[in-house]
């Protein structure tokens, strides 16, 4: 909510994030497009090379840093108000509790 | 105080508003395709006082059955699908949507300050997905019903049981989605159409708790929905999910379950706990002592409600190391639950208290929690916990929450909202009398099953060793005035609706926004938009207090 | 708090641009509930993401699933990863959908614009992009089918690596829908009926009243083909869950393909323009996630350890 400022003058109906920067968005659009499709490729072959117990952690870290690229910028949580923000974190924060506190279980017991 | 504060509230002469959301249209197809809240209200009440009475149905076989040791009036296999039933349609249908979708349907904008909810045809839509889950669950009920109970453990429910676990299944699964889009709607709703002046501190506990119960709907309820399909499809297709003869695990089951289940109870709770955060304040006459504490608490419960589904699984074979986790967890959940507790007494202390029947059933409220939540500590407590668990005594702990909590509350919130929402009182006498008698039945009717339990009678059998019958028969006999006085407001609300004194706007000389309209409200709630420009519960003398 | 400042200040924002307190009145989209224009956005907004952490919970379910049977069955998931999912084409298929995630991105963009043009443009192109994904999808599928490799009765993933049999248990789509048509979901009929008989009996004998017709077939006890019994342990799992998170994924996407006809047809008839263009947005951050998911999906199925030994 910020950024309420900048549109007063221009037009009170559109979003207040994307009214200052039309063109710029295109090319940061095609920016993050390359670095997913690079991203892609990268753990693509990073998975052929064998790292052992690394090709797992490696793997998940590409995917995690795509999934932020798709957020932060196709999704327009980098220029959000606070109160989006604060959505996203939970709804991950709380994939993390039903994540972390079921494995607490799997992990501490011998299984069969 | 004031002298105004007395049992008999309505003094004087009001007329009904000329029009008003129920006369503004009455054709059917004007109900059927409302995008109202307050008319959705009222159809997701008609809707679960069906459930709430097909499920008490189901309970009062199960009563009937357990007045003999001998398992004489119902087999063994019907009794599984009596029990099952009663858990699944009081449960799904009737708990978890009973105050959110009706009375927090038609209070939230009203309290909030705003003509409708944010989304309202998704409102009515979420009515649509309410009966179309409820009409798998019904045909499920009709082709023979389900004997899984309501908790559809694996690989019973996906390999052995030989009911319509599949079609409950779905049942429940579409339902869950009608529960995410009501608590959708309020979530936005409260951030986004708050009126003019209505700051977070600002708004009445009901909302407080209806929103923390909204993020359990959002956060909780999609998982049980794919827990469920799950079930569904291994035990359409037989592929291998939950099933040990494949090499799943039936205890990832129970984690998925119960990750949404624990929580579902504080969905079910929470917003009692609000319809008895605005009543206390409002029949003490006297402003809720420590506003921020109790809407903290509220959120609190929300969270930790997240953290200690596992103590359901605490004899499942789940790792002790985890379970004592989520032991020590669910004790610090208790908490806030007591925090509220605390608070409404504290806010009763010196209070000029009317004893109208929605104060009766907040006083019961509060006792029959306390008990419930108490016996909460024991099973939560490890040890305990292996000797109690899946006895009567769990079946008495959570009627007690369920019922004596959320019941109770629930008609504490239709009486103390009636005139809001019909425009007329009901009957003051048999509604003493009725709260009365759910008071006292309930209480014969589970506080031996406490006994019960510690005795080790466990739960889901049809027979049982004769030296319990005396308990038993107790407990049948409660139930049977407690069925009485459910029956009761059935009647006097549905009487009130013709011949009920005219309610006025604000009958109880309560505060909060909804009792600044007129009673029935208009289609758009308010006729001018309304401005906040005082604290909430602003009870009592009003000068040199803002 | 500072969020709520805003929704009760929207009154004073005084509409420069429309020359009147009631021009938001005025907007052809605007739904009486809300005061302005702004609000409503901000609350078709944020509802959308409220339904998008739905989505993540309801997804979580399913990768909860996956992280515990992925520890247990360590090597199993490797290697039936390995054997029987191609690499390559998943690859293609994440590069498919992280262009239908741009195509979307600049059909918001050019809504935002009031580009009507282009708008409709970008959604078929993001259209056929969804296409091709799901085409390559059915390719996999089939190929999944064939080998026997969908959960179920018909299963069979060998320890040794060779292709399964392809007579006995195997049943056609055909007379399978037929089937399942009839309620009778569960198991192809036995090719050797005597075998089905004794297995079916303790449990009909368990309880008195029972089998209503609709799941008669669900309760018995299935005559395992040994193929399925001799598969590996474990293999049916990841394979469960394989088609369970990748179907709910392709599910949603067709969903979201159907909801694309509708904005195509309103972008047609210029319904969204600089001043009104929530769906498209919201329908974009639905785009999005769907996006993200299979983010996940690809290295979780397909790449996890295509170095495994075979257990």
């Amino acid at each position: 909510m910020s950024d309420h400022q900048h549109d007063h003058q221009h037009d009170q109906h559109t979003d207040h994030h994307d009214t200052v920067h039309h063109v710029g968005h295109v090319i940061t659009y095609v920016i993050v497009f390359f670095a997913l499709v690079v991203g892609t490729l990268g753990t693509y072959l990073a998975a052929k090379v064998d790292m052992g117990a690394f090709n797992a952690p490696v793997a998940l870290i590409i995917a995690t840093t795509k999934a932020f690229l798709v957020i932060l910028f196709f999704m327009h949580v980098k220029d959000s108000s606070r109160l989006t923000k604060t959505v996203v974190a939970g709804g991950i924060f709380w994939l993390c509790i039903l994540l972390t506190l079921t494995m607490t279980d799997f992990l501490s017991r011998v299984w069969h | 105080m004031s002298p105004a504060v007395s049992d008999v509230v309505v003094t004087e002469q009001y007329v009904m508003p000329e029009e008003h959301y129920i006369n503004s249209d009455t054709s059917l197809k004007s109900w059927l395709l409302t995008v109202d809240h307050k008319r959705i209200a009222i159809l997701y009440m008609l809707t679960i006082t069906f459930f709430f009475f097909i499920g008490g149905f189901m309970a009062s076989l199960v009563r009937l059955e357990l007045l003999t040791p001998a398992g004489d009036l119902l087999e063994s296999d019907t009794y599984n699908r009596a029990f099952s039933m009663h858990g699944v349609m009081m449960i799904f249908f009737f708990l978890v949507p009973s105050v959110p979708a009706t009375l927090g349907n038609f209070l939230v904008p009203l309290m909030v300050g705003a003509r409708d909810l944010a989304f309202p045809r998704i409102n009515l839509l979420s009515w649509y997905i309410f009966l179309v889950g409820a009409s798998f669950a019904v045909s499920a009920m009709v082709l023979g019903g389900v004997d899984t109970g309501w908790t559809f453990y694996t690989p019973f429910s996906t390999t052995f049981s030989n009911s319509n676990v599949i079609l409950t299944a779905v049942g429940i699964l579409i339902a869950g989605f009608a529960s995410i889009f009501t608590g959708l709607n309020f979530i936005v709703t409260v951030h986004r159409m708050r009126a003019p002046g209505m700051s977070w501190f600002r708004l009445p506990l009901f909302i407080w708790s209806q929103y923390a119960a909204s993020l359990i709907m959002v956060l909780g309820t999609p998982v049980i929905a794919i827990t469920l399909a799950l079930v569904a499809l291994e035990r359409g297709f037989h592929i291998g999910i939950f099933d040990p003869k494949l090499g799943g695990d039936p205890i990832l089951f129970q984690h998925m379950f119960w990750f949404y289940s624990h929580p579902a109870v504080y969905i079910m709770i929470l917003p009692g706990m609000g319809v008895i955060s605005e009543v206390i304040p409002a029949f003490a006459h006297k402003r809720i002592f420590g506003y921020k504490a109790v809407a903290y608490s509220s959120i609190a419960i929300a969270v930790f409600g997240f953290l200690v589904w596992a103590h359901h699984m605490f004899i499942a074979g789940i790792s002790i190391y985890a379970a004592l986790v989520f032991s020590l967890v669910s004790f610090i959940v208790a908490i806030p639950s007591a925090i509220k507790v605390f608070n409404w007494s504290a806010t009763l202390y010196k209070g000029s208290i009317r004893w109208n029947t929605p104060m009766l059933y907040a006083f019961g409220f509060i006792g029959l929690f306390t008990i419930g939540g108490l016996t909460g500590l024991f099973l939560a407590s490890l040890g305990l916990d292996v000797h109690l668990t899946e006895t009567y005594f769990i079946v008495a702990h959570f009627h007690y929450v369920m019922v004596g909590g959320m019941v109770l509350a629930y008609l504490c919130g239709i009486h103390f909202w009636w005139p809001k929402m019909t425009g007329r009182m009901y009957p003051e006498l048999p509604a003493k009398l009725s709260a009365l008698l759910v008071f006292v039945g309930f209480n014969l009717t589970f506080m031996p099953q406490f006994i019960l339990g510690y005795l080790g009678m466990p739960r889901r059998y049809h027979a049982y060793p004769p030296e319990w019958q005396v308990f038993n028969v107790l407990s049948s006999a409660g139930a049977s005035i407690l069925a009485i006085g459910f029956l009761m407001p059935m009647i006097y609300l549905v009487w009130s609706l013709k011949y009920g004194k005219i309610a006025g706007p604000n009958p109880w000389q309560a505060t909060g926004l909804e009792w600044e309209t007129s009673s029935p409200p208009p289609t758009h709630n308010f006729l001018e938009q309304p401005i906040v420009t005082s604290e909430p519960y602003n009870y009592g003398p009003k000068e040199g207090e803002v | 708090m500072a969020i709520e400042t805003e929704t009760i200040h929207h009154d004073h924002s005084g509409e420069p641009g429309h020359g009147g307190h009631h021009a938001h009145l005025e907007h052809p989209r605007h739904q009486s509930q809300f005061d302005t224009m702004d609000q409503q956005k901000d609350a078709s907004g944020l509802g959308m993401w409220v339904f998008l952490i739905q989505e993540i919970m309801f997804f979580g379910g399913m990768f909860i699933a996956y992280l515990v049977y992925r520890n247990r069955y360590f090597g199993t998931f490797g290697y039936a990863s390995e054997e029987a999912l191609r690499t390559f084409l998943g690859a293609c298929n994440t590069l498919v959908l992280i262009c239908s995630s741009l195509t979307m991105a600049l059909a918001v963009n050019a809504a935002q614009r009031g580009h009507r043009k282009s708008l409709m443009r970008f959604i078929v192109a993001t259209w056929l992009l969804g296409a091709v994904f799901l085409g390559i999808k059915t390719i996999e599928y089939s190929e999944k089918y064939e080998r026997r490799e969908v959960p179920g009765a018909n299963f069979c993933f060998e320890p040794t690596g060779t292709p399964c049999s392809n007579v006995g248990a195997k049943e056609d789509l055909f007379p399978m829908l037929k089937r399942w048509a009839g309620g009778n979901f569960g198991h192809p009929p036995s090719p050797n009926p005597e075998v089905a008989a004794p297995d079916s009996q303790p449990n009909a004998g368990a309880t008195g009243s029972e089998s209503h017709g609709t799941q008669a077939g669900s309760n018995i006890q299935l005559p395992e083909s040994s193929e399925r019994e001799r598969s590996l342990p474990g293999a049916e799992i990841y394979f469960s869950l394989y088609f369970a998170l990748t179907g709910t994924h392709a599910l949603h996407m067709i969903v979201g393909m159907g909801i694309m006809f509708w904005l195509f047809k309103n972008a047609k008839n210029g319904v969204y323009n600089e001043t009104y263009y929530t769906p498209i947005e919201n329908f974009g951050l639905y785009w999005h996630f769907v996006d993200i998911v299979w983010i996940y999906l690809f290295p979780l199925f397909y790449l996890i350890d295509l170095h495994a030994v075979k257990p």
